[in-house]
């Protein structure tokens, strides 16, 4: 099986070779399979305290809380993300998303656990990655949150709980005015095999948060199925 | 190079070539296998490449002579014979007209001591009326006639059909009246339907479309051109745009968005949709007939397919090498095909250049400004290998294709369309048949008027291959595919820039000088065309075949024009009619019909269509025409022409052979009879005439037949070299043996274009000198 799957995967180097130029830049790579150089990647800086106690927002001063969560109270616990969706963030997130280029999961995954280390969070019983509709994900051929998990459990050894579905086709948020945002997503999840995360400890993980109603609607889908808390990583957000 | 297949496929092509040139000894597969496996165990960088590029080159040019004698097969000992044969039918049947053609898998002699059998492919033709029998694929047939092995190339620059029907496989040719159906060999069921639905589409369209429309609605679909009739066929080259008729990636990319549409519909799942996908690109291309366009287009769209499936992006330059090397381990032959070598140039020109004309066209509409830069990147790549194949290139194409690529898509989607409906439920499919005939009927019209517009086409002449590799490596420079630093290359750019300008322009100014007379090799028939130091043309006689005999193959149209483009010739000044007969006169015919000429010389009016098609085409195109007679004389450049035959009214009673023009060419003391097909009575005339028809060169009267060349004609002219103009293998057994050994003995170096193919003299100074087609061994006087 081992074998077979090397033999798969240097047929389809061949047959699909790694650009040795950085995705961003065009420079050329010095390592082989990094997709980005080292300038590009150091230029993609970490979200730094003060931040928003709540959902990670980052703060002019200490403030415990963003003028958002303050009007508005989100079920999870905490959401903090690597950085801010701008500049090569953005481009690699889009990169990802959008043009189909999965290997990125690699990059962006490994900085979510390096946010996930310096943390002091519980330790987790799950990893949840944030569903997409079936619909949705047979167009994009992926789900970018489920290949971002899948770097995350391997490199932290918690497990994937693939429990979590949607079920409503639901507008792209991105196109929707905050207010419609909520209304859109109600009853949108699903949980099958409740009983594995009751009284959990779960992680939520996704892309992007941008006003937190996805996450904030599949926190509370897990609250009610029993879960003890939740809490949000994302790589970036807006 | 990062890609692992443009490097492959780099060197295995460089390997074939190779092969090509010389044969490789089997070690050499040996050495090749070595160095593989030192290159994997070494650390060396630059060591591991070297190695690779040896082991590469080698394994492609052992592989070339490897498949290229099993490809030939045995049956090749057999040929020039009368053999019976039993093979199994190995494609669809070709028909055309009263003609049906059968690639043939040989399978044994069947012999009284036990039958032999045999490997290699036949290609069988046969005459049908419309009660016979047509075999199908899979049929196993017997049949009996003299094996050939057919005629590779006869005129310079001329067509190798030997070469060509090697590259499908075929090493030998048959023509057989009598074909036996003996049973019936088990078949590939994929294949089967394939060409089944083949067959059912083609009959669907040539019952619900009107002939001419239906024709192109096949070659459009399935890239079959054998019905589109010749004059269209010959607007489509002209216009530029004959790639509409080779299946490629405009239709497998149409096929992969129809069925991208279907399984969305339908929800199904990535691997699912490349399965499906791919078994519906392979079937399509078995009823394409596994061109090398359609298997090169399939390939990528399926490895595009794949790409999605597995998330992985695609790289078309290293998509397009793998299927390259596919192609080649399939058949390395293929490398030598044109098809193949302007698919792929189409293609390399689209992936490397698309982007730059984009940005320089930058201002134009979209639709515009793409379009525009597909067929510029294209045919820069492109364009060499027409000129140097054809001769010609488009110049109305750039603009032709921006009306009809995007109306042969919309052909091509609702022919598909109807087609398939037509097959489930005919009323529904004929009325819908009617959109992609409205669509046909416009395109054909586009073709027709564009491709007769002026400087619709430009000639060009041969061009040395160095030509064309410079040319390739100024276009890298020019476009930055070198991997020179910057300093350097902003250093040589302009420059180099300049000389691929002056490059493009310089094989259409230049055209080859000198005095030359070259006897075309046209068959069974004479064509002899003279070309002076001022870049004059004249041709006597132009060959031909009769009517009723050629199939849609017309001497003028496919050897002769060919023949002068490719030595830039686009005007004729004199063509000379030595008389009517077909094998002199049905060629010239088409030649008065698409080139330009300024005089028509003949010599006594004959009572028969090639005489007042003559005068016809010569009204209506404003040609001058000269009728000659003994006495006249005229001359171009340093050149005289005596005319010394037919002496007018007084011979009235001659046979038409006996009244041929016959022409005495002087060129700085160096004389040249033409005879026509000049009989005894003819000659007995002109030595009585007491003319000196004393000649270095002489054409030798009626093809060498023994009703000509009689001793004492032969005598007076007393000629150094003999040149005889017959047909290989023609019916009226041309040249008599009587007349070889009556030459012989006078000491005449004999050519003949039966043996040598074209013979051509080029003459300066005192310089003469002699060159065939075909080498052979020449005695000097």
């Amino acid at each position: 099986m081992r074998a077979k799957q090397t033999m798969t995967n240097i047929f389809l180097d061949l047959l699909f070779p790694q650009k040795p130029y950085c995705l961003i830049c065009d420079n050329r790579l010095t390592e082989p399979r990094s997709i980005i150089c080292k300038n590009c990647k150091r230029k993609i800086l970490p979200l730094t305290e003060p931040l928003c106690k709540k959902c990670g927002r980052p703060m002019k001063n200490n403030n415990r809380l963003c003028h958002d969560c303050q009007r508005e109270h989100h079920v999870f616990v905490q959401a903090r993300s690597y950085g801010l969706y701008e500049a090569t963030l953005k481009q690699l997130i889009h990169e990802f998303k959008y043009r189909g280029k999965r290997e990125l999961a690699e990059i962006l995954g490994n900085m979510m656990f390096c946010v996930l280390k310096q943390l002091t969070w519980p330790a987790f019983d799950y990893l949840i990655p944030l569903p997409l509709h079936v619909k949705r994900q047979r167009e994009r051929g992926f789900n970018q949150a489920f290949l971002l998990t899948k770097v995350l459990s391997r490199e932290s050894n918690i497990p994937i709980f693939q429990g979590l579905t949607r079920t409503k086709p639901t507008e792209h948020q991105t196109l929707l005015d905050k207010s419609f945002r909520k209304k859109n997503l109600d009853g949108a999840f699903v949980i099958l095999n409740k009983n594995k995360i009751y009284n959990k400890t779960v992680l939520l993980i996704d892309d992007v948060y941008t006003t937190g109603a996805t996450a904030g609607e599949c926190s509370k889908s897990l609250l009610e199925a029993g879960a003890k808390s939740v809490y949000v990583l994302t790589c970036a957000r807006g | 190079m990062y890609r692992p297949f443009l490097f492959f496929a780099s060197f295995f092509v460089y390997g074939i070539v190779m092969g090509s040139f010389i044969e490789i000894p089997g070690i050499s597969v040996v050495i090749s296998i070595v160095s593989l496996l030192i290159s994997i165990i070494t650390n060396n960088k630059k060591t591991r490449m070297v190695l690779l590029v040896i082991a590469i080159v080698l394994f492609g040019a052992f592989y070339y002579n490897f498949r290229l004698d099993k490809m030939a097969g045995t049956i090749v000992d057999f040929a020039e014979k009368e053999q019976t044969l039993v093979g199994v039918v190995s494609d669809a049947p070709t028909v055309k007209k009263d003609r049906v053609i059968y690639d043939v898998k040989a399978l044994y002699l069947p012999q009284e001591e036990g039958d032999r059998s045999v490997t290699g492919k036949v290609r069988l033709s046969s005459l049908v009326d419309d009660n016979s029998t047509i075999y199908r694929y899979g049929d196993i047939i017997k049949f009996t006639g003299k094996l050939k092995i057919p005629p590779g190339r006869r005129n310079p620059n001329g067509f190798d059909y030997r070469a060509y029907l090697l590259q499908k496989g075929i090493s030998t040719t048959m023509f057989s009246r009598e074909i036996e159906n003996i049973g019936k060999h088990k078949t590939n069921s994929f294949v089967a339907a394939a060409l089944n639905l083949r067959e059912h589409l083609t009959a669907f369209y040539e019952s619900y479309l009107p002939t001419n429309l239906s024709s192109l609605m096949v070659g459009i679909a399935l890239g079959i051109k054998d019905n589109i009739p010749g004059e269209t066929m010959k607007a489509v080259k002209n216009g530029g745009v004959a790639h509409v008729l080779a299946v490629s990636g405009l239709h497998t990319g149409i096929i992969y968005a129809a069925l991208e549409l279907i399984f969305h519909r339908f929800g199904l799942s990535g691997f699912l949709s490349l399965i499906i996908g791919s078994i519906t690109t392979i079937f399509y291309s078995f009823m394409a007939g596994l061109s090398p366009s359609v298997l090169r287009a399939a390939i990528m769209i399926m490895v595009f397919m794949l790409a999605k499936a597995v998330g992985r992006e695609n790289d078309p330059l290293n998509s397009l090498c793998f299927s390259a090397v596919v192609l080649l381990f399939l058949n390395p032959l293929n490398l030598f095909s044109v098809s193949f070598q302007l698919s792929y140039a189409a293609v390399v020109g689209i992936i490397l250049f698309f982007a730059h004309f984009r940005r320089i066209l930058e201002g134009l509409p979209v639709y515009l400004r793409d379009s525009l830069s597909v067929i510029i990147s294209a045919q820069l790549v492109v364009g060499p290998i027409l000129a140097y194949y054809f001769f010609k290139i488009s110049l109305i194409g750039f603009f032709t294709n921006l009306l009809v690529v995007p109306l042969v898509s919309l052909i091509l989607i609702s022919g598909l369309f109807s087609g398939i409906i037509g097959l489930i439920f005919i009323p529904l499919g004929s009325l819908f048949v009617k959109i992609p005939g409205f669509l046909l009927y416009i395109v054909e019209k586009i073709i027709l008027i564009s491709s007769e517009l002026p400087f619709a086409t430009i000639v060009v002449p041969a061009l040395p291959p160095i030509s064309i590799i410079l040319y390739f490596a100024l276009l890298a420079i020019v476009f930055d595919f070198t991997p020179f630093s910057d300093e350097i290359k902003s250093l040589y750019k302009k420059a180099c820039a300049v000389c691929l300008i002056l490059l493009i322009f310089f094989p259409i100014i230049l055209s080859s000088g000198g005095f030359e007379v070259t006897f075309i090799d046209v068959g069974q028939g004479d064509a002899i065309l003279i070309q002076t130091e001022g870049r004059k043309a004249i041709l006597i006689d132009g060959g031909g075949i009769p009517p009723y005999y050629s199939g849609d193959f017309d001497t003028g149209d496919d050897i002769i024009q060919p023949f002068l483009y490719s030595k830039g010739i686009k005007k004729i000044d004199v063509v000379v009619f030595t008389h009517f007969d077909d094998d002199h006169a049905r060629g010239l015919l088409s030649i008065l019909r698409s080139m330009k000429v300024k005089n028509i010389i003949y010599g006594v009016p004959e009572d028969c269509n090639i005489y007042e098609e003559m005068v016809e085409i010569a009204r209506q195109k404003q040609i001058k025409t000269i009728q000659v007679k003994r006495g006249e004389q005229f001359t171009f450049d340093n050149i005289t022409f005596d005319v010394l035959n037919p002496v007018g009214d007084t011979q009235k009673n001659f046979s038409s052979n006996d009244n041929s023009v016959v022409l005495k060419m002087s060129y700085k003391g160096f004389d040249f009879l033409f005879t026509g097909d000049l009989e005894y009575e003819g000659e007995r005339s002109l030595i009585s005439s007491g003319i000196d028809i004393g000649a270095h060169v002489l054409k030798v009267g009626h093809h060498g037949s023994h009703t000509s060349t009689s001793r004492e004609f032969l005598s007076k002219v007393r000629p150094l070299y003999s040149v005889i103009s017959a047909g290989k293998d023609n019916n009226f057994g041309h040249p008599s043996p009587q007349v070889i050994e009556l030459l012989k003995d006078n000491g005449a170096t004999i050519l003949r274009t039966d043996i040598h193919g074209a013979i051509s003299f080029k003459i300066s100074g005192k310089d003469v000198k002699i060159y065939t087609t075909i080498p052979g061994e020449l005695k000097k006087p």
